[in-house]
């Protein structure tokens, strides 16, 4: 059998219209996209949930007590965190898997970027706690902090993969954790609980509705497209 | 449809596939056979035949590496691979405009 005739052959199982065919290249790609792209949506629905109901916690404990948050709500807080923290780690990783090169690179230098800022964001409040900071700047230097490189992150990779919606967390983020250094502890809590887990979940809904409109706008498109002919 | 338009080296419905999922990836960016392998759901057999058809016309390059102790092969649409499969969607745009 030659190669044209091989072709030609090849060629039968295709459908035999360019929309169709058009519109099996998009499935294809878009099939892909999703199995090896992390989902903003799933991975902000995560930390959304975490912040509102870790802050929560922390500003009904500091409401009867005090002013400090009781020991236990930290811990909730902590493990909430952490496993926000496990799950993105392990969904990018099984998105990301088998895949190599310019954007596997990009993405490990962001996620070590990630690991250094925290691991000195906690350096910063040893050696601010030992020299003799209270309760109350630690709170709020420790939360102020974390917001600071969560929010400059999240620019960052906004600006990296050219996620707007990203970048504009981020931006609020950074408004949010300035505000609540302003109000002060228990009050900012209840603030990052709303504004700065809300603001998560607003995310999540924006993600769903666009990615919901697109949809419908190629399957209308491939609508068109076939009844015109 | 005037068939001869159209790149003979994509145009089966499998390399077509796989061309279509090597080009969503980011440029410079090269996959392992078994993740392409899922992704596109054919038999390990078939996946290597059209591949090599892909590199024969170099549109793919494969490189034969180790992953700790196993060898592994990634796989990734050259920029030549890439021009055709844009031609290749930009000619069935313009037939999909002269039909209509």
């Amino acid at each position: 059998m030659g190669d044209g005739e091989d072709a030609r052959r090849d060629g039968e199982d295709l459908p035999a219209h360019p929309a169709e065919m058009l519109a099996l290249i998009r499935s294809q790609q878009d099939m892909v996209r999703t199995g090896t792209e992390p989902s903003g949506a799933l991975l902000f629905a995560a930390w959304g949930v975490a912040w509102f109901a870790g802050y929560l916690m922390l500003y009904v404990s500091g409401t009867q007590e005090h002013g400090l948050p009781a020991g236990w709500a930290f811990v909730v807080f902590g493990m909430l965190l952490v496993s926000a923290m496990v799950f993105t780690g392990v969904h990018i990783g099984r998105r990301a898997v088998g895949v190599r090169g310019a954007s596997a690179a990009a993405g490990a230098m962001y996620g070590w970027s990630w690991a250094v800022c925290f691991a000195v964001v906690f350096l910063i409040l040893s050696g601010v706690a030992r020299a003799g900071a209270s309760d109350e700047v630690m709170q709020i230097l420790s939360n102020s902090m974390s917001c600071l490189v969560v929010a400059a992150l999240y620019m960052v990779g906004g600006a990296l993969w050219r996620e707007w919606r990203m970048f504009a967390l981020g931006v609020w983020i950074a408004l949010v954790g300035g505000a609540a250094a302003i109000v002060g502890p228990p009050s900012s809590y209840l603030l990052m609980a709303v504004a700065g887990g809300g603001g998560f979940l607003l995310a999540v809904v924006s993600d769903v509705v666009l990615d919901r409109r697109r949809r419908s706008q190629t399957s209308a498109t491939d609508a068109a497209v076939e009844v015109a002919p | 449809m005037s068939e001869p338009d159209l790149d003979p080296v994509i145009h089966a419905q499998a390399r077509l596939k796989v061309v279509a999922t090597l080009a969503s990836l980011g440029a410079g960016d090269r996959i392992s056979f078994p993740r392409l392998q899922k992704l596109l759901e054919m038999t390990a057999g078939n996946l290597s035949t059209h591949l090599r058809k892909l590199e024969e016309a170099g549109y793919v390059a494969m490189e034969k590496t180790f992953e700790g102790r196993s060898p592994a092969t990634f796989i990734a649409l050259t920029p030549r691979g890439r021009y055709a499969f844009e031609s290749y969607t930009a000619a069935l745009k313009s037939l999909l405009k002269g039909a209509q």
